[in-house]
């Protein structure tokens, strides 16, 4: 069984958010539910400051701390290692949230749509996958992964910063790009299967 | 057909340098401090033994639960809490709540039916340990879902622990002391509740002293909250749950200590709804000051940078441009 994970190259990325229009399309998560974003820093002081992008979503970790938090047994793990929440199941009691340390996961209050007084065909369709009152995070599109596919903001990705794999194969990409790379928040031991490379 | 402005919350940002938590707030406070106090009035119902604390216990706590399960999303899904006790602190303090109404009703009922149905002791036990120990865990669950959280430096506090449980306790003691004051049962122990209530509020204030120090000397989240509390957003909040909360009920416990009459009473039902005030005071300014760490830190950032800068450094004095 693969073990997938993403390794995202500081270095490449541009910041031009694709990644994030992809996500938000693929899903078709409702305003204000954003699974996948750049968050930005400049580093670094004139002449030599820079800005930093850092494309972040749910790390879908090794051992997830949400799982563990989650009253419901509604979060579970795939024996690939994608991290998902069953909207059958989860209860809304934001238990996970607080326990994410990354804040991955948001809280989806209300569908509302992006038109006023009107559904768009595409958001009709989309947010049946979407339920009111429930957490939410990325899923690192599973179903595109179950056919093959890679999530959609490593298929968009322009400057090809984000390389999705299974981290177990070595022949894999994502293997041969595993040097020099690094994981938010060690320290916290959940062992995120998003990996983050600096500059070379 | 236009884009809705009407409504709109902000989009929550994922952002690099720290920042608050935005998800537990005053409906949190409040159900914590329902059950923390419900929790305090049985284990003080052990010591004393009157009647009316176990009522008063088994209200606060329906109460503290009724206040959960409005919050919640989805109240039918809530049958499947009890369900992942194994790592979940959240299902633990459900379960105890359960454990806690079903022995504090059937402790009621024994003692309301006991000349019908005759009385058995060791049922009594069996009942008030099970209790003790549902209460306890009633009292203290709110800090184990706190600590959790492995990136809010407050939250993960081993001293917010004891502090929860002397909160609980404290609030325990200040409902017990206005039921009695105003049904007019005030307790033959009311030195000892007295005595119990300076010696928590000492405990407290050291404790919260101690938080504030390890805060301060923590990471940049740990230092930010510890800003919040003392002197930021959140201050004035603190400030009132402990200056309300505990230094005027402490000289008014004490004046009720050395004074009878009147007056006395007057002063420890004023303590007690102070105590009761400023510990939803506290709980909630320790909810909204929890800072989460930055998902990337300064230094690292600057480190991993450090060597692409030494680059473009080089191609600065060299005068290189590159396309």
């Amino acid at each position: 069984m693969p073990r997938y994970g993403m390794v995202i190259d500081l270095d490449r990325c541009i910041g031009c958010d694709a990644c994030t229009i992809a996500c938000k399309e693929e899903n078709a998560t409702p305003p204000g539910i954003i699974w996948n974003q750049v968050p930005r820093k400049e580093v670094g002081q004139y002449p030599l400051a820079r800005e930093v992008f850092v494309p972040f979503h749910c790390l879908h970790c090794e051992d997830p701390p949400c799982l563990k938090a989650c009253p419901n047994k509604a979060i579970g793990k795939r024996d690939d290692g994608i991290v998902l929440i069953d909207k059958e199941k989860c209860c809304g009691s934001k238990a996970c949230i607080a326990a994410c340390p990354y804040d991955a996961i948001t809280f989806l209050e209300h569908k509302r749509t992006y038109f006023e007084n009107y559904t768009t065909p595409f958001e009709e369709i989309g947010y049946q996958r979407h339920e009111e009152m429930t957490a939410t995070k990325c899923t690192f599109c599973y179903h595109r992964v179950d056919k093959g596919l890679e999530p959609a903001c490593a298929q968009t990705c322009l400057a090809k910063c984000i390389t999705f794999g299974d981290l177990d194969d070595p022949k894999s990409n994502i293997s041969q790009k595993m040097q020099n790379t690094f994981q938010l928040h060690p320290e916290y031991k959940t062992n995120p299967s998003v990996y983050y490379k600096g500059p070379k | 057909m236009s884009l809705q402005k009407k409504h709109q919350k902000p989009v929550p940002q994922f952002v690099l340098e720290t920042r608050r938590q935005q998800i537990w707030g005053s409906t949190h406070a409040m159900e914590f401090l329902l059950l923390g106090a419900g929790g305090g009035v049985f284990l003080i119902n052990l010591l004393l033994g009157s009647e009316i604390d176990l009522v008063l216990s088994f209200a606060l706590v329906v109460s503290g639960a009724v206040v959960l399960i409005l919050d919640i999303g989805h109240k039918l899904r809530l049958r499947h809490v009890f369900s992942h006790f194994r790592t979940s602190w959240v299902s633990r303090g459900a379960i105890s709540v359960l454990v806690f109404l079903c022995a504090t009703s059937l402790l009621l009922l024994a003692r309301y039916f006991s000349a019908s149905f005759g009385y058995y002791p060791q049922v009594e036990l069996v009942l008030k340990a099970a209790g003790a120990c549902a209460s306890l865990t009633v009292m203290v669950y709110p800090a184990f879902v706190l600590a959790a959280s492995r990136s809010i430096p407050l939250w993960h506090q081993p001293v917010l622990t004891p502090l929860m449980f002397a909160q609980s306790a404290i609030s325990g003691l200040a409902a017990v002391s206005i039921v009695g004051a105003v049904t007019g049962q005030g307790s033959a122990y009311s030195w000892a509740m007295d005595s119990g209530t300076l010696v928590l509020i000492a405990a407290i204030l050291s404790m919260v002293g101690i938080l504030l120090y390890v805060l301060s000397r923590s990471n940049a989240a740990g230092r930010e909250s510890a800003h919040l509390l003392s002197r930021g957003g959140y201050s004035r909040f603190f400030v009132a749950g402990i200056v309300l909360g505990l230094i005027i009920p402490s000289c008014l416990t004490a004046y009720a200590l050395v004074f009878n009459g009147y007056l006395a009473s007057a002063a420890t039902v004023a303590a007690g709804a102070l105590v009761l005030a400023g510990s939803f005071l506290f709980r909630f300014s320790i909810l909204k000051s929890g800072v989460r760490d930055p998902l990337i830190e300064d230094a690292e950032l600057t480190r991993r940078f450090e060597r692409r800068q030494n680059w473009d450094a080089a191609d600065i004095s060299a005068g290189v441009v590159r396309q």
